[in-house]
C-alpha cells in the first residue's frame, strides 16, 4: 500500500501560512485584550457603584451639627449640686433622673409614659394606686401592667428627650465637615439672618461634632425626637426575626431537601414539587407578606399571638407579633433553602453513597453518617443566604404588621416588633433634614449587622469543611 | 490477510514476519538436504561446499529469530493462539538450526570422502532415504500452513521407512570388506544415514508442534497407529 | 495413513488464525448447584428499564477462589458483579431477572433484605472512595453501623486486624487519626479493601480495583488478593487480561452482541480456569478478544 502524491488540495492546504498566521494571532491577540479591558470595565463600574452606596451611608452618618438645648446638661447637672466639668447626665443615677422627669413633664404626659412602663417595680411616680389597680384589671390593660420596669439607659433617654430636648437645626456631611468646617458655621448663621430659624437665636446655637452613628444611637429606642431616637428596638426586633426564620427554614427546607435528594424516587410527582420549589424561589416577597397576612396574623391568630399557650391573658392582642413575621420570613427564604442545601447534598461525590451501603448501612445511616458532614458547609451557605434575606426583607414585615414607631424592646415571640429596614424606611420618609441622617446611620448599622452575621457564619462553615477533611 | 477487525495489527504484522523467517528456515533446510544427498553419493565437492554456505544463512536467521522472538514477547503479552504460535517458534527456531546442521554433517562428509571409492548400493540407499525425508519436510511444511492436524499425523508413519533404512545400513557397511579405504568411506556414509534419520523425526516433531497449535494439547505422536496421547513432551 | 480411528479425550476445536471450523456455542458455565460454590447467578438477565443489558448469565463461583470477569465495555460484566450484591437496586431503573443464590438461598427472593445482603458480601470500587473521616474511623464505621458491641479495646482490635488483612498496618499504624484523603492512592484503595474486610465479609467483590492506580500499586493489590483468597471468595472485574491471568482461578468471558431489534445485550460466552482460557480457550470470540482481534 504506497502513499501516491496528492494531486488536489488537501485538508492541511487550508490552514493560513506562516505570514497570514502571524498577522491573525496579532489581531486575536488584540481583541483579546479588548476584550478583557471591557470585563475590567465593568468590574470597576460595580466597584464605583457599591463604593458611592458605601460613601453616601457613611458620609451621613458623621458629620457637624448645629443644636439649640431648651436645657443644657450642664444647667440640669449643676442644678442638682454636682460638678458641671465632672459629670455629665449619664453619671446621674436613676432616682435623679426620674426626679428630674418628675419636675419638667407634665402629669398627663408622665402617666402615659407610666402607663406604657413603670419607673419603679414597688411605687408609683404619676399615677395613683387606685387608678392604677382599675386599669389593669380592665380588659385591656396596657403595657406598663406586665412589663418590667425601665433602666437607667431608657430613663436616662426619656431626659434628654423631655428635659435637655435637644434640636438639631442643622447638620452638615462629614466629608465637608472635615474639609470646610467654617463654611458650615457661615452657612448656619446665614440661615439666622435669612430668618430660617425664627424660634431661636443666634447666640443659642451651638456647633458640636455629631456622630449619628454611636454606641447611645444603638443602645437607645426609638423616639419621635431625631436627636435622641436610637435603633435599639429596631436591632432587637431584627435578631429576633433571625432566630425565627433560622429556626423555622433550616430545619424544614435542609430535612425537605434530604428527601428529595437521598430518598425519593424519580417520578412524575417529585418533579412537580421540585418546579414548584423552584419557582417559589422567585415569587415576590410581598406576595409571602400577604400569605402571612392572611393566614398567619388572622387565621392562626391564636397561635401567632400566644392565646393557646396561656389561660390567661394572651400575650398579644393580635397576630401581629415577630412569630407570625418570622415565620413568614421562613416561607420567604424556605425555598432558597432548599434548593442550596439540595445542590449541596448532589454535590456530594456518589461514590461515597455506594461505598456506605456497600458496608451493609441504611440509607439513613449512610446519609447521617457521610454525606451531611460533607455538604454542611453548602448548607450553610443557604443559611447564611436565609439570614441576610432575613435581616433585609421590609415589604412582606410591613403587611404584618411590623410596628414602624415602637418604643419598647421585644421579650419574646409574642411580642410587637419593628426592624431595621422599616425603621429605615419610616425615617427616609420624614422631611426633616435630621432623619436623613438617622436613615444613614441605621443603614450602617444594618450593613455591619449582616456582615456580623454573614462572618459568623462563614468562620462557623470553614470549621465544618476543616474538621470533615 | 489480517482481519480488518483485529486490534492488534502491528504484533499479528510482526508475529507473521517471525513466522516467515521460521518457514524460511526450513524451506531451505529442505533444499539442502537434496542437495547434501547429492553431494555426497556423487562426489561434488562444490555443491558440498554451497550446503555448508546455505547453513549459514540458517544460521544468521537462526540468531534473528531469537532476539526477535524475545523482544516480541517482552513487549506483547500474547494470549491465546498467539502464545502457542510464540511457544512452538522458539522450538522450531532450535529444531530447523538443527536440520541444517544435520545437512552440514552430511556436506562435510562428503568433502571428507572426496576420492574415496563409492559401493552403488550404499549411495542408492541413501538416496532413497533422502527421497523420503524430503517430502516428510514437504508434507510437515504444508501441514503448519494449512493447519491440517490429519496431515500432520501422517509423518510417525512416513518416518518408519527412513527408521529402517538407516537400521539396515549397519549391515551395508559391514558387507563392505576388508578395504580400509572403502570402510573409511563406508562408515562415513553411516554417519550419513544417521544424519537423514535424525532429520527425519525432527520432521516428525515439527508436525507435533503443529498439532499442539492447533489443537491446544501438548501430545507425542505414537511411534505406531498415529494414536497419540497427551502426556510428555516434546523431545528432539 | 489417514483417518485412522483413534481414541481421543475431549477434542478441543480451537479457533486458530487459519481456515477454521466456526465453533458452535457451547452451554457455558455449569448451571447445576455444586456444594462447592459459595454463589451461583441462575439465569440472570438484568434490565435498565426496558433495556436488557446482560441476559441469561448461569455461573458458579467457588469457596476461596478468585473468579475474574472479563469481556469488552459495554459487556455487562460490572453490571453482573453489581447485582451480586444487589448494588443495582441503588438505580431506580434497574431490574433483576432470575436468580442468585447465596450458600443456596436466593438474594433476590421477597422478603430478603438488601442491606443484609451486603453486609456478608462486600464490595470495593474502582475509584479508592475512602470517607472523609480518619482511618481510624473509615474502618470503625462499618462495623459500628451493624451493630458491634464491643468496647473502644475491641474496636482498636477490629481496626488492626483490618489494616493487618489489608497489608496496610505497618504503613499507618502511627496515623491513625489522619484523615484517609492523606494516602497514597494504593494506600486509598487498601483502606478501602481493609474498611469491607472489617465487616467480615464472606464474599469480596472488586470492580476493577486497580485501574485507577500504578503499576506497582496494582501489584501489591494482586499480591493482596491471592492471600486474601484463603479467608474469602473474591470475584474481580477486571479490563486488565492480564491481571485476570495472573490472578484468578477462572475467569468468565462476556461479549456484547446487536440482537435483531438493536439492543446491545451482554452475553457469557465462556466460563474456564483461567490458565485453559488464556492458552486455548473454547470458543473463537474468547479467542478473538484475548488475541486482540476483536472489532
Amino acid at each position: 500500500m504506497s502513499v501516491q502524491a496528492p494531486e488536489r488540495p488537501t485538508t492541511a492546504d487550508y490552514f493560513p501560512t506562516e505570514e497570514e498566521y502571524v498577522g491573525l494571532l496579532g489581531r486575536r491577540t488584540r481583541r483579546a485584550t479588548w476584550f478583557k479591558l471591557f470585563c475590567l470595565g465593568m468590574l470597576t463600574i460595580a466597584v464605583l457603584a457599591l463604593a458611592t452606596l458605601l460613601y453616601t451611608i457613611v458620609n451621613d452618618s458623621f458629620g457637624l451639627v448645629a443644636v439649640v438645648n431648651q436645657n443644657e446638661p450642664e444647667d440640669i447637672v449643676a442644678g442638682l449640686g454636682h460638678d458641671p466639668e465632672t459629670t455629665t447626665l449619664g453619671d446621674l443615677d436613676y432616682d435623679e433622673l426620674v426626679g428630674l422627669l418628675e419636675a419638667n413633664v407634665s402629669s398627663g404626659v408622665g402617666r402615659r409614659l407610666e402607663r406604657e412602663q413603670r419607673f419603679y417595680e414597688d411605687r408609683l411616680v404619676f399615677e395613683d394606686e387606685a387608678t392604677w389597680t382599675e386599669i389593669c384589671s380592665s380588659d385591656a390593660p396596657p403595657t406598663g401592667c406586665t412589663a418590667g420596669p425601665r433602666d437607667g439607659a431608657n430613663v436616662l433617654a426619656l431626659v434628654q428627650e423631655r428635659v435637655v430636648v435637644p434640636d438639631v437645626i442643622a447638620s452638615y456631611e462629614l466629608v465637608p465637615s472635615m474639609l470646610d468646617p467654617e463654611a458650615f458655621e457661615a452657612e448656619v448663621m446665614a440661615g439666622f439672618e435669612a430668618g430660617r430659624f425664627p424660634e431661636y437665636t443666634a447666640d443659642q446655637a451651638q456647633f458640636e461634632w455629631r456622630a449619628w452613628f454611636s454606641p447611645t444611637f444603638l443602645m437607645s429606642p426609638a423616639s419621635a425626637t431625631p436627636e435622641i431616637a436610637g435603633i435599639r428596638t429596631a436591632i432587637l426586633g431584627s435578631l429576633w426575626l433571625v432566630v425565627i426564620t433560622v429556626l423555622f427554614a433550616v430545619p424544614v427546607g435542609v430535612g425537605a431537601a434530604i428527601y428529595l435528594v437521598e430518598f425519593a424516587r424519580p417520578s412524575r410527582f417529585n418533579s412537580f414539587i421540585q418546579t414548584n420549589i423552584n419557582n417559589l424561589a422567585g415569587v415576590p416577597s410581598i406576595i409571602y407578606g400577604m400569605l402571612g397576612l392572611a393566614i398567619l396574623v388572622r387565621v392562626l391568630e391564636p397561635f401567632t399571638s400566644g392565646a393557646i399557650f396561656t389561660s390567661g391573658p394572651a400575650p398579644s392582642d393580635n397576630g401581629r407579633t415577630i412569630l407570625s413575621a418570622g415565620i413568614t420570613l421562613g416561607l420567604l427564604t424556605l425555598p432558597v433553602v432548599i434548593i442550596s442545601a439540595q445542590e449541596a447534598l448532589k454535590a456530594v461525590p456518589d461514590s461515597l453513597r455506594q461505598a456506605g451501603m456497600a458496608l451493609g448501612a441504611t440509607r439513613w445511616q449512610t446519609v447521617r453518617s457521610q454525606i451531611i458532614p460533607v455538604a454542611m458547609p453548602g448548607i450553610l451557605t443557604g443559611t447564611i443566604l436565609a439570614i441576610a434575606r432575613a435581616v433585609g426583607e421590609t415589604a412582606p414585615l410591613i403587611l404584618v404588621g411590623a410596628a414602624s414607631f415602637i418604643t419598647l424592646d421585644p421579650t419574646g415571640p409574642f411580642s410587637k416588633f419593628t426592624a431595621l429596614p422599616i425603621q429605615i424606611f419610616q425615617w427616609t420618609s420624614f422631611p426633616q433634614e435630621e432623619f436623613r441622617n438617622l436613615a444613614a446611620a441605621a443603614s450602617l448599622a444594618l450593613l455591619i449587622l449582616l456582615l456580623t452575621l454573614n462572618a459568623a457564619a462563614i468562620v462557623f462553615r470553614n470549621r465544618f469543611s476543616r474538621r470533615a477533611e | 490477510m489480517t482481519d480488518t477487525r483485529d486490534t492488534n495489527t502491528h504484533f499479528h504484522q510482526e508475529l507473521e514476519e517471525l513466522e516467515r523467517k521460521v518457514l524460511s528456515m526450513v524451506d531451505r533446510a529442505e533444499q539442502m538436504v537434496e542437495m547434501a544427498v547429492q553431494a555426497v553419493t556423487s562426489d561434488d565437492t562444490d555443491l558440498a561446499a554451497r550446503v555448508i554456505e546455505l547453513d549459514n544463512a540458517i544460521d544468521q536467521t537462526y540468531m534473528e529469530v531469537h532476539q526477535d522472538w524475545t523482544a516480541l514477547m517482552a513487549r506483547n503479552q500474547p494470549l491465546g493462539s498467539d502464545l502457542r504460535k510464540m511457544t512452538i517458534f522458539i522450538q522450531l527456531n532450535v529444531l530447523f538450526e538443527r536440520m541444517g546442521d544435520q545437512c552440514v554433517n552430511i556436506a562435510k562428509i562428503a568433502q571428507f570422502n572426496k576420492g574415496l571409492p563409492r559401493v552403488q548400493r550404499i549411495c542408492e540407499q541413501i538416496r532413497e532415504m533422502g527421497d523420503l525425508v524430503r517430502p516428510m519436510i514437504r508434507t510437515a511444511i504444508e501441514a503448519y500452513v494449512r493447519g491440517d492436524v490429519d496431515e500432520a499425523r501422517l509423518l510417525p508413519a512416513m518416518d518408519q521407512p527412513v527408521d529402517r533404512l538407516n537400521a539396515n545400513m549397519y549391515k551395508e557397511t559391514v558387507a563392505v570388506g576388508a578395504n580400509p579405504q572403502l570402510l573409511e568411506w563406508a562408515t562415513k556414509m553411516l554417519m550419513v544415514s544417521r544424519a537423514l534419520e535424525r532429520i527425519g523425526d525432527q520432521a516428525v516433531d515439527f508436525g507435533e508442534q503443529t498439532a499442539y497449535l492447533i489443537t491446544g494439547e501438548r501430545a507425542e505422536f505414537d511411534e505406531d497407529g498415529m494414536a497419540w496421547s497427551t502426556d510428555g513432551n516434546d523431545e528432539s | 495413513m489417514n483417518n485412522e480411528t483413534y481414541t481421543e479425550e475431549a477434542t478441543l476445536d480451537t479457533g486458530a488464525p487459519r481456515p477454521e471450523v466456526a465453533a458452535g456455542p457451547k452451554p457455558a458455565g455449569a448451571p447445576a448447584t455444586s456444594p462447592n460454590h459459595v454463589m451461583e447467578t441462575r439465569n440472570m438477565s438484568i434490565y435498565y428499564g426496558d433495556f436488557r443489558a446482560v441476559a441469561d448469565v448461569s455461573l458458579g463461583f467457588a469457596r476461596n477462589e478468585i473468579s475474574a470477569l472479563i469481556g469488552p465495555s459495554g459487556c455487562g460484566k460490572s453490571t453482573v458483579l453489581r447485582s451480586l450484591n444487589r448494588m443495582n437496586d441503588l438505580i431506580a431503573s434497574a431490574r433483576t431477572e432470575g436468580e442468585v443464590h447465596y450458600h443456596g438461598t436466593n438474594i433476590y427472593a421477597d422478603g430478603i433484605d438488601p442491606v443484609r445482603v451486603r453486609r456478608t458480601i462486600g464490595m470495593v470500587f474502582q475509584k479508592p472512595n475512602p470517607f472523609p473521616k480518619t482511618i481510624y474511623d473509615n474502618i470503625a464505621w462499618g462495623a459500628k453501623i451493624n451493630g458491634y458491641r464491643g468496647s473502644k479495646a475491641n474496636i482498636d482490635d477490629l481496626v488492626q486486624e483490618a489494616l493487618e488483612g489489608a497489608a496496610l498496618w505497618d504503613e499507618v499504624k502511627d496515623k491513625l487519626q489522619e484523615s484517609g484523603y492523606s494516602l497514597s492512592g494504593g494506600q486509598q484503595q487498601r483502606l478501602c479493601i481493609a474498611r469491607a474486610i472489617a465487616t467480615k465479609p464472606d464474599v469480596i467483590l472488586m470492580d476493577e480495583p486497580c485501574s485507577a492506580l500504578d503499576p506497582i500499586a496494582t501489584l501489591r493489590i494482586e499480591e493482596l488478593m491471592l492471600e486474601l483468597k484463603r479467608d474469602y471468595s473474591i470475584v474481580i472485574v477486571t479490563h486488565n487480561m492480564q491481571q485476570a491471568a495472573r490472578v484468578s482461578d477462572k475467569t468468565a468471558f462476556f461479549n456484547v452482541k446487536l440482537n435483531e431489534t438493536g439492543m446491545r445485550t451482554g452475553r457469557l460466552v465462556e466460563y474456564s480456569p483461567t490458565e485453559q482460557l488464556f492458552t486455548s480457550p473454547n470458543e473463537k470470540d474468547t479467542e478473538d478478544y484475548i488475541t486482540g482481534r476483536f472489532g
